[in-house]
């Protein structure tokens, strides 16, 4: 069984945005450690083990993954799809998180296999909803507070 | 000359004074019968013997015979006055045929004769002398009239030198008919004294029966003339009558009730071939087509009955076996009683009447067919067979210009591919030409045609033919083909209907095109203002992304001073992070409301019927939800209906309606909403009542639109787009939306959409 600590991996390529995520998990006292990825590219590279992330010591596989939509090079959409096509990643929760209100975008994040959808800023409560995700993932998952 | 004696013996008396006078009395005696001839005249003569005159017979044979009877009955002895001198008898045809040189009675010749016989019968003037001749009669039973009338004068002459009496007789049977009236006259006026016939000198009447004979004669003449009139009046009439019936364009044909023909007039002839002489005396079968002799006794039987038969239009065989197209009208002939007893036939030639219609029919599908904007191959087919029937062609063409400026077959009625072929790419006209006029063939054997074009024509059977230019506002599109095979006289008149034909067909084809083009553009535009949409979709997105996240992060980022150096800030400051954030709090709003009235502008939205009940009620309860802390007391009333629209457009749309409802009410005043629907017509209005501040009527044509505000934002938060929404929402929903108000107890908005076809 797998104990090691679990990881949140953050795809965002605003950094005022990676600022109020990490001040979210903090107020909400979640400890969890945030990787960050700032493009869509990156994300599948990290998910893939490629380039510099083929050190999974150092890039572990996440517990959980929130997606923003809009980012450079592949956009979140792109990103969902390729999880999909990767049946080794399956097990990992996608969330999205983005500024985007847009009914057709939740429609189509959904059907790409999203299991949430947050529109941004994070909260509070998009933290604790967060952590359902994934302790309805990965029970063994201790969600030390 | 002598007045007319009727009387014999007052005759005798004037005879007698003229004797005095040295003259001649001559008297003219008109007779009936030969044997009242004989009387007169022997009585003449008897009174000259007794007298003791001399006698002068110029007579016929059977007349001299006759009165000789009479004279010796009467006791004269004619051989003894012959050899005493006093009697002469001649031959009137012996005499008159020496008197006669080149047919007219010379004078010098009748005063030998007949002055000769005179002078020796007055013997020294001695004796008087009477005579009689009928040489006149003679000549006017020939038909000499003028030559009697010049013996007359002869006589005359010879009075004038010679003292005699002279009696003439004519047979009154010369006179009868009009044209002898003026000859009778001019012989009246030629003698002295005038004898009427035996009917009028009757020798037993006296003056009194005379008279009353002349009265009546008088009394027949002028109701003979009156008749006379009467029957030219007929006359000119009948005369009419016939020179219509035989000068008709119409046949007029006559026939009896066993359908045989008994007259047959010039129209008859030309209209079905036969003369008179053929058809008079047989039967009007002959004029009837086999399948249609059942109709001959049908209009027997009607004729017989009396009946008329009016415009019947039929077909009738020609003699040369052409049907020809007639209107018949049949009417019972009827003699003097009444009795029917044939029929006169009046029948019209209307095949070309019939041509005419069939002309305008053909034409008139054509025009309708490109009315109907049917297919242009379709229309090509109608106006080929609509010109071949029009024109009796065999064969019609259309060939159209392509794109390359060569003229191509488009459609053909009964050609060849291999003629297709070899003459396409033909014109007889440049394309630039400003007016192309028709080209007639009329023999195409004498046509000035190339060798192979001749060739491939003759093969096709092709011996006439016409090119009429397909031409729209002065510019040649192509050409119509029409082909015989038997060579033909074209006139510009006889192929009027087949130049309308072409016409439509320049206005189909041009009309075709137009339309492309203008399709063409449209799907052009389409194409561009659907990537306009595309960019404009593309621009929202990047609105709702790229626009509200600085926005959002000030808006954080003045939330995170506040609650982490709150502490560390005066009231001021704390003030103007407030303010940025409630800024930052409207900024995002205002992005949202825009996207969405933007979506609702432009989005293709699918209507279905929507619970309003459920829906309402829904929206109400979240509203509550969401504002548990609030005092507003929202209610809805009754069961509201099934509607057709859109759900999220009209989900937001009362939202917005509920929440301005809420939100303007005068300060201190708790908000009281009235939510309610009521049926109008097809269509279901909900409406929502407040207790509001409300809105004047002169500002609520503004209220609806975009950015407007009515209220001050001082007093009331707002983006001045959600009743734009609310409008926008409902008319793309096929309903509308709108306001009462009297700005003073409250607002009753309403949104009415079509009623759900079970609602």
């Amino acid at each position: 069984m797998n104990m090691s600590s679990p990881i949140i991996l953050l795809a965002e390529d605003d950094d005022n945005d990676i600022f109020f995520m990490q001040r979210a998990l903090r107020k909400a006292e979640v400890n969890f450690p945030l990787h960050v990825v700032t493009n869509g590219q990156e994300a599948i590279d990290y998910l893939g083990g490629a380039g510099k992330f083929a050190d999974r010591t150092q890039h572990p596989l996440p517990s959980i993954m929130l997606l923003d939509l809009k980012m450079p090079f592949l956009d979140g959409f792109e990103v969902l799809s390729w999880i999909n096509a990767q049946p080794s990643l399956k097990e990992i929760p996608v969330l999205v998180l983005t500024s985007s209100a847009e009914e057709r975008d939740r429609q189509k994040a959904t059907e790409l296999g999203a299991k949430g959808y947050f529109v941004k800023p994070p909260t509070i409560e998009t933290i604790r909803e967060t952590m359902r995700f994934m302790s309805e993932q990965s029970p063994n998952v201790a969600l030390s507070a | 000359m002598k007045k007319l004696a009727l009387n014999p013996t007052s005759h005798r008396e004037s005879l007698d004074d003229s004797a005095e006078a040295g003259g001649c009395d001559h008297s003219v005696q008109f007779y009936e019968s030969d044997s009242f001839l004989a009387d007169r005249v022997s009585a003449f003569m008897k009174a000259g013997i007794d007298a003791g005159d001399s006698n002068i017979l110029v007579a016929t044979p059977e007349h001299r015979a006759a009165i000789e009877k009479r004279l010796s009955q009467s006791g004269v002895d004619l051989a003894v006055l012959t050899f005493a001198g006093r009697y002469f008898p001649l031959d009137a045809r012996e005499t008159l045929s020496k008197l006669l040189v080149d047919g007219s009675p010379d004078e010098n010749i009748f005063n030998q004769i007949i002055g000769g016989l005179v002078s020796q019968a007055t013997n020294g003037k001695r004796r008087g002398v009477r005579a009689f001749g009928e040489m006149v009669a003679l000549l006017w039973a020939d038909g000499k009239y003028e030559q009697a009338i010049q013996l007359e004068e002869l006589w005359n002459g010879l009075g004038r030198t010679h003292s005699f009496s002279l009696l003439c007789a004519y047979p009154m049977s010369g006179f009868n008919g009009t044209p002898h009236r003026e000859a009778f006259n001019h012989i009246c006026r030629a003698h002295s004294s005038v004898l009427p016939t035996e009917s009028y000198t009757a020798s037993s009447r006296n003056d009194e029966e005379r008279f009353r004979a002349a009265a009546s004669l008088e009394q027949k003449a002028k109701s003979l003339e009156a008749e006379i009139v009467q029957r030219k009046e007929i006359e000119e009439r009948s005369r009419l009558l016939s020179a219509i019936v035989e000068f008709s364009d119409d046949a007029i044909i006559s026939k009896d009730l066993n359908g045989i023909i008994t007259s047959w007039n010039s129209g008859a002839e030309r209209i079905f071939g036969y003369k008179s002489e053929e058809i008079v005396g047989r039967s009007v079968t002959m004029l009837i087509p086999p399948e249609r002799l059942y109709e001959e006794p049908n209009i027997l039987a009607r004729l017989r009955q009396g009946d008329r038969i009016d415009h019947y239009e039929t077909v009738r065989r020609r003699k040369d076996g052409v049907d020809v197209e007639i209107s018949l009208t049949v009417s019972p002939l009827k003699d003097d009683t009444g009795k029917i007893i044939g029929a006169s036939k009046i029948a019209r030639d209307i095949t070309e009447r019939k041509r005419a219609q069939q002309i305008q029919q053909a034409l008139y599908e054509l025009a309708s067919a490109v009315n109907r904007s049917v297919a242009l191959s379709e229309i090509y087919t109608v106006a080929l067979t609509t010109v071949c029937r029009c024109q009796s062609a065999q064969r019609a063409a259309i060939l159209l210009y392509d794109a390359d400026g060569v003229m191509r077959f488009k459609a053909w009625h009964n050609l060849s591919e291999e003629y297709r072929r070899a003459v396409e790419g033909h014109s007889p006209w440049q394309r630039d030409d400003p007016s192309p006029q028709p080209v007639f063939m009329d023999d195409v054997a004498h046509a000035p045609l190339e060798d192979h074009l001749r060739a491939v024509v003759n093969r096709e059977g092709i011996q006439a033919l016409v090119f009429l230019p397909i031409t729209y506002e002065g510019r040649l599109l192509g050409k119509f083909m029409i082909y015989y095979d038997a060579p033909r006289h074209f006139t510009v008149e006889e192929l009027r209907p087949a130049q309308t034909a072409v016409s439509q067909v320049a206005f189909a084809i041009e009309r075709r095109r137009t339309g492309e083009t203008l399709e063409h553009m449209v799907n052009e535009r389409t194409a561009s203002l659907r990537e306009a949409i595309a960019q404009m979709e593309e621009f929202s997105y990047s609105v709702s992304h790229d626009l509200r996240a600085p926005v959002r992060a000030m808006q954080c980022y003045a939330e995170v001073l506040m609650e982490d150096y709150g502490a560390k800030l005066d009231d001021n400051a704390k003030k103007y992070l407030d303010r940025i954030i409630r800024g930052g709090t409207r900024m995002d709003r205002l992005i949202q409301d825009i996207l969405t009235y933007s979506r609702l502008s432009r989005r293709e939205i699918q209507l279905h019927p929507i619970s309003l009940d459920k829906l309402t009620r829904e929206i109400v309860r979240q509203y509550q939800d969401l504002n548990s802390t609030g005092n507003s007391d929202i209610s809805v009333e009754g069961q509201l209906s099934t509607v057709v629209g859109h759900e999220p457009s009209l989900s937001q749309a009362i939202s917005n309606l509920l929440n301005n409802a809420v939100k303007f009410v005068a300060p201190g005043t708790a908000p009281i909403v009235r939510v309610r629907a009521e049926r109008r017509n097809g269509d279901v209005r909900l409406w929502i009542e407040d207790n509001g501040i409300g809105i004047k009527p002169e500002y609520q044509h503004r209220l609806f639109s975009v950015f407007e505000r009515i209220h001050p934002e001082r007093n009331y938060e707002g983006t001045g787009i959600g009743l734009a929404i609310v409008r926008k929402a409902a008319e793309r929903m096929g309903g509308k939306a709108g306001v009462e108000s009297d700005g003073l107890n409250g607002s009753k908005f309403w949104i009415q959409l079509p009623a759900a076809e079970n609602a």
